[in-house]
């Protein structure tokens, strides 16, 4: 079982690993990239508090069409690669909102239903809907997470963050683990390649231990890539503070007009002569 | 020129290294490298050479022994340390070891910070490294996306964006193609044209008898033998014992020689100054004198 699990996250790790680095090659070649980092994260952000705040079906319909116009359109990500990527929580979703549609009732006035001995199991138009609305809200709030991975490298977020004051000691963790996770992996990849050349996972048993080998030399090699990391850093004057050059962005008039013009949109489709009110209860 | 009277650059002095797991890396190691020299290192895996160089950047301290930088021997405080860093710059084997950064202009500019350097300054440093190393188009992606000789060249920038006196190498031709292992070693000439003094330790004999003008074997922490490659390889018996090969220039020539063609004195140093010299049969050369004349 705990065999099963690990490999399965291990290969779930390789076609990960793969679709990261595609959405990340994107991060650092879409027609937005020099764009001024504060301005997508503040687009992203003050959109997501709108979808949280927010209980109109019409909004979320609204932002995960506008966003995803932005990114297949503005930015040039490729409609096909983002479509695949708004289907990964669909599994999540699909399931967590057959739970909330699903009731269990005595009155048994339900559009589908299975009785379970004096109760009722179905569903009701209501809960059916409440169901939908929650997972359009979480793909529209999924939908503006991928705008600032699909359009801003780590890099240009951590130089905002920089900029908020984040200590400098996160930020350092922030770049190092950030580095070194895509080095952890890589690792364990090809040392599973090679294992499994040599029919390291051909039996239950003989992957168990082939496994186990996986994970203890992970460590080591961890270990012993932290102590060489140490010595190249040093040798390269290393005192303790990561300095490097940061790219210099331009905040721009007309983004920051735009982004205010859109929080305005938002803002007249939510508002109660707009056609609904401004709910800012979360929930549905 | 008599490469002896110049002055050193580098030097040690019985210098002894245990690692805590008890591996004797170094054996008393005396050598000098001349300033401005090409100068490798020469010996089989496990021989102690990555040890060394991390003796002359004073990432080690020497357990028995000195290291000497410019006729002073190092000290081990941080300004002085921060001091010979600047000046002795090492390009380490696997560049997954050295990049920390997510980005190609990050990673070069982590060390020109660290000297302390002003941010526009650092600017032209990085561009300058990049520009030098032929990767100005990489300056914007990111470090993991590199194949490994772009990894290789970063790795190199980040070092020369401190402009160190002394460049070390630690195996920089392992897993390069061709192509690449000869763009490098003229990229090494053309360090060492502008006066700087450039140590590389490979395995690889035909490369240290081509290109370096000091060559060095280290065997089991101990050092055999140095001087001029033509004086190193002339040991056909030191050499093979320290688990080396003879370069194969070296042998073709001798080979010649001993079976008594009439090659120059002087032995050549690279293939084509090799087949420059290699004697035409008689009639041959007798129909390039009626040429000639």
């Amino acid at each position: 079982m705990l065999f099963a699990i690990i490999s399965a996250i291990l290969r779930a790790g390789r076609i990960g690993r793969e679709t990261v680095s595609v959405l990340e090659q994107y991060a650092y070649s879409n027609r937005l990239r020099y764009v001024h980092p504060a301005e997508k994260i503040f687009f992203v952000l003050a959109t997501l508090i709108f979808l949280l705040a927010t209980s109109q079906v019409k909004i979320y319909i609204f932002v995960l069409v506008v966003v995803s116009v932005l990114l297949v359109g503005v930015a040039g990500i490729p409609a096909a690669f983002y479509l695949r990527l708004l289907l990964l929580p669909l599994s999540f979703l699909i399931t967590s909102g057959a739970v909330i549609a699903l009731t269990v009732t005595a009155t048994p006035d339900l559009l589908l239903s299975v009785p379970l001995g004096r109760f009722t199991l179905g569903v009701t138009r209501e809960g059916l809907l409440v169901a939908a609305k929650a997972c359009l809200k979480a793909l529209a709030s999924v939908a503006c997470l991928y705008f600032l991975a699909l359009t801003t490298p780590i890099v240009d977020g951590t130089a905002v963050l920089r900029r908020l004051r984040v200590p400098g000691l996160v930020l350092d963790l922030l770049t190092l683990t950030y580095r070194f996770s895509s080095v952890l992996l890589d690792t364990a990849i090809k040392i599973y390649i090679s294992q499994s050349s040599r029919l390291g996972y051909s039996s239950l048993p003989r992957s168990f231990r082939s496994l186990g080998y996986l994970i203890s030399n992970l460590f080591l090699k961890s270990y012993e890539q932290a102590r060489m990391l140490n010595i190249t850093l040093s040798s390269r004057g290393y005192q303790g503070e990561f300095r490097v050059l940061e790219h210099s962005f331009h905040l721009s008039k007309r983004n920051l007009i735009l982004i205010g013009l859109w929080l305005i949109l938002l803002g007249a489709l939510a508002w109660p002569g707009g056609g609904g009110k401004l709910a800012l209860r979360i929930g549905y | 020129m008599e490469v002896e009277s110049l002055p050193y650059v580098l030097a040690t002095e019985g210098l002894d290294y245990t690692y805590p797991n008890g591996t004797r890396a170094l054996k008393g190691v005396s050598l000098k490298i001349p300033k401005g020299s090409k100068a490798a290192i020469l010996g089989p895996n496990g021989a102690g050479k990555s040890t060394l160089f991390l003796h002359f950047n004073g990432i080690l301290k020497p357990q028995r022994g000195k290291v000497i930088y410019e006729g002073q021997e190092l000290r081990y405080d941080r300004t002085s340390l921060l001091n010979l860093r600047q000046k002795v710059g090492i390009v380490f084997q696997d560049p997954d070891t050295q990049l920390f950064s997510a980005s190609v202009v990050q990673e070069v500019s982590f060390g020109p910070f660290n000297l302390g350097l002003p941010e526009a300054e650092v600017k032209k440093r990085v561009e300058k490294a990049l520009a030098l190393t032929g990767i100005e188009d990489l300056a914007d992606k990111p470090t993991h996306f590199l194949s490994y000789g772009q990894k290789k060249r970063v790795c190199l920038a980040a070092v020369l964006a401190m402009e160190p006196e002394v460049l070390i190498l630690d195996e920089p031709t392992a897993y390069l193609d061709p192509q690449l292992v000869r763009q490098l070693i003229d990229f090494l000439e053309e360090l060492h044209r502008q006066g700087r003094t450039v140590i590389l330790s490979t395995h690889d004999v035909d490369l240290a008898y081509t290109w370096a003008d000091q060559v060095f074997i280290l065997k089991a922490g101990e050092l055999v033998t140095s001087g001029r490659p033509e004086e190193v390889f002339a040991d056909r018996k030191l050499v093979e014992e320290a688990g080396l090969t003879l370069p194969w220039i070296w042998e073709v020539y001798q080979r010649l020689r001993e079976l008594g063609w009439p090659v120059k004195a002087l032995p050549p140093h690279s293939k084509e100054e090799l087949l420059r010299e290699l004697p035409c049969p008689i009639y041959r050369s007798e129909e390039r004198t009626l040429l000639i004349s």
